[in-house]
């Protein structure tokens, strides 16, 4: 399965999904999408749904290592990974992306689990309350309704 | 014709080229007037004959105009000399009489217009000529830019042909990096292969003596491919050697210490500031002792290790260099058996394995040591490897080998 990008937000929390066989030839479009959420003053989470994805290639993981790097500088949190698949979850270790990550490795297929949600620390209650709401409104987004994904979806060929 | 003349000042400038085409030498005269005054520079020829020589020449002509009823000129000869010629010129045809089975044939045969004597309608004859002078336009438009095409394409050609050849070059050199294949000393072989997915490899493997009884090696696969990745690899090279002279210049001991060499990588591709990092392997085996010490940074597949009681995975975690400053490495020393061959690939070889998964893959490749694993040339063959015409990734692969 190729590999696609996508990428929504929902009152300043945002989510990167990764699916199929991720290759990033070109990788200005993600870098672009970056800086636009780094501009975002309503930003206060991010996270990262691997649990589609099949491979990532090194470009993407170095892309996704400075993305945790620069949210930690910034805001002060490491955003999280949700990933189930034992492969990915294997690949992200052996590169020791949990030191940069909150890897969280249960499925998340059931985002009525989702309690809490790393991000920019000393947001106030109802503020957490509003990002919690806010990334179960994301993953809720299934393929059928993709379209809400439309901040940025990148599909990009093997090689 | 007072109005074709006071138009005729508003045309002047885009004037083109006309043939004006007649036997009858008053009425060519009266048509070559009439088409200057409508802003065309005419070419007056009296003969079918001598109108057909003169457009073998190929003369860059905005219209033909012609009289129909004329002598030489028959509906046979034309159709066949124009589509002999090619010609790209509009026609416009003129005759006497008006008659329609005559004016559907030029019509069908490419005629652009049809106009009857008297010429009274002059801003129709106009209008005829400006559509015929705007369509040569486009026409030569478009031979324009295709020349162009063809010329930016030759260009092109040309500068990938220097890349390539700076390509080629730069392959060279790195190859020449890669240490001698086989090195022997004493038991020990040290031997390597390296197949890159483009001419350049991001994947890196060196092994040298140090001192009299130490080899320090390393495999290095940094992210990416081609030129940015490649000179990454000279960094990593560079940073080695550099660490084995500081030894003896110095007494600097950090090249006896796989963990010191990876803090020291991490910190030099950080520093290099273009995003690249490195997943790498760093070994030294002290010959005397045969012990090997060594560090894993983030490298996939993990080195094997292969011997009588069979094959194995040599554990480590560690950070990909490059990525972050605080990085930790683990330092492992094991004693190796007697016997032996230490395998480390770069990750490009999981590619090639049939399995999906990450998981399986590792199994698989495991598998495929426990299996043959007798010498290099052996797996080699096994895994595929020698039947790789375009990798998906660079491959690398570094083997150490002891026999007793």
């Amino acid at each position: 399965m190729d590999g696609r990008i996508l990428a929504a937000s929902h009152d300043g929390a945002y989510v990167i999904r990764m699916t199929g066989d991720v290759r990033l030839t070109l990788c200005t479009t993600i870098d672009e999408y970056f800086q636009k959420m780094f501009a975002d003053p309503g930003f206060t989470s991010v996270w990262v749904d691997l649990c589609e994805a099949e491979g990532i290639d090194s470009t993407t993981l170095g892309l996704l290592a400075k993305l945790a790097i620069k949210v930690q500088d910034k805001y002060g949190f490491q955003p999280a990974i949700f990933s189930c698949e034992p492969g990915i979850n294997r690949l992200l270790k052996s590169m020791g992306f949990q030191r940069l990550f909150d890897l969280r490795e249960e499925s998340c297929a059931s985002p009525e689990n989702i309690h809490e949600i790393p991000q920019v620390t000393g947001s106030e209650d109802s503020v957490k309350d509003k990002v919690i709401e806010a990334h179960r409104v994301l993953m809720g987004l299934s393929e059928e309704n993709q379209a809400r994904f439309k901040d940025l979806i990148v599909a990009l060929e093997r090689g | 014709m007072s109005t074709a003349i006071s138009r005729k000042k508003v045309h002047m400038e885009s004037s083109g080229t006309a043939l004006v085409v007649d036997h009858d030498e008053t009425r060519v005269t009266a048509l070559a007037t009439l088409v200057k005054e409508l802003g065309f520079e005419p070419v007056v020829h009296t003969t079918a004959v001598g109108a057909r020589e003169f457009l073998h020449q190929r003369p860059d002509l905005d219209v033909i105009v012609c009289e129909l009823d004329m002598e030489g000129l028959t509906w046979d000869t034309a159709r066949r000399s124009l589509p002999e010629l090619d010609v790209q010129i509009p026609i416009i045809l003129i005759s006497d009489e008006a008659r329609a089975d005559a004016m559907m044939t030029a019509l069908r045969w490419g005629a652009s217009d049809f106009f009857v004597r008297p010429l009274d309608d002059i801003e129709a004859l106009e209008r005829s000529l400006g559509r015929c002078r705007r369509q040569r336009q486009v026409r030569r438009e478009l031979e324009q830019s295709r020349h162009s095409l063809e010329a930016a394409n030759t260009e092109l050609r040309g500068t990938i042909k220097v890349l390539e050849q700076d390509q080629q070059a730069g392959r060279q050199v790195q190859m020449r990096m890669l240490p001698s294949t086989p090195m022997v000393l004493g038991d020990y072989v040290f031997s390597h292969t390296v197949i890159p997915s483009l001419y350049l490899s991001g994947d890196f493997t060196d092994y040298f003596t140090v001192g009299d009884r130490h080899v320090t090696f390393f495999m290095a696969d940094v992210s990416g491919h081609g030129s940015s990745s490649a000179f990454a690899t000279v960094l990593l090279k560079n940073l080695f050697a550099r660490k084995r002279s500081d030894l003896l210049r110095k007494n600097d001991e950090t090249i006896y210490s796989p963990v010191a060499m990876l803090k020291r990588a991490n910190l030099e591709l950080m520093d290099l500031e273009v995003g690249k990092f490195a997943t790498m392997v760093v070994g030294v085996i002290d010959t005397e002792a045969n012990t090997l010490r060594y560090s894993v940074a983030g490298h996939l597949p993990q080195p094997v290790l292969v011997c009588r009681e069979g094959a194995r995975y040599l554990r480590g975690e560690g950070s990909a260099v490059g990525i972050m400053e605080d990085a930790h490495y683990e330092e492992h020393l094991i004693d190796l058996p007697d016997s032996f061959m230490l395998a480390l690939f770069s990750d490009g070889i999981l590619e090639i394995l049939p399995p999906k998964n990450l998981i399986e893959k590792e199994k698989y490749f495991i598998g495929v040591f426990e299996e043959t694993a007798d010498s290099p040339e052996e797996l080699v063959t096994r895994l595929g490897l020698d039947r790789v015409e375009t990798a998906p990734d660079d491959i690398a692969a570094l083997f150490i080998s002891k026999r007793d």
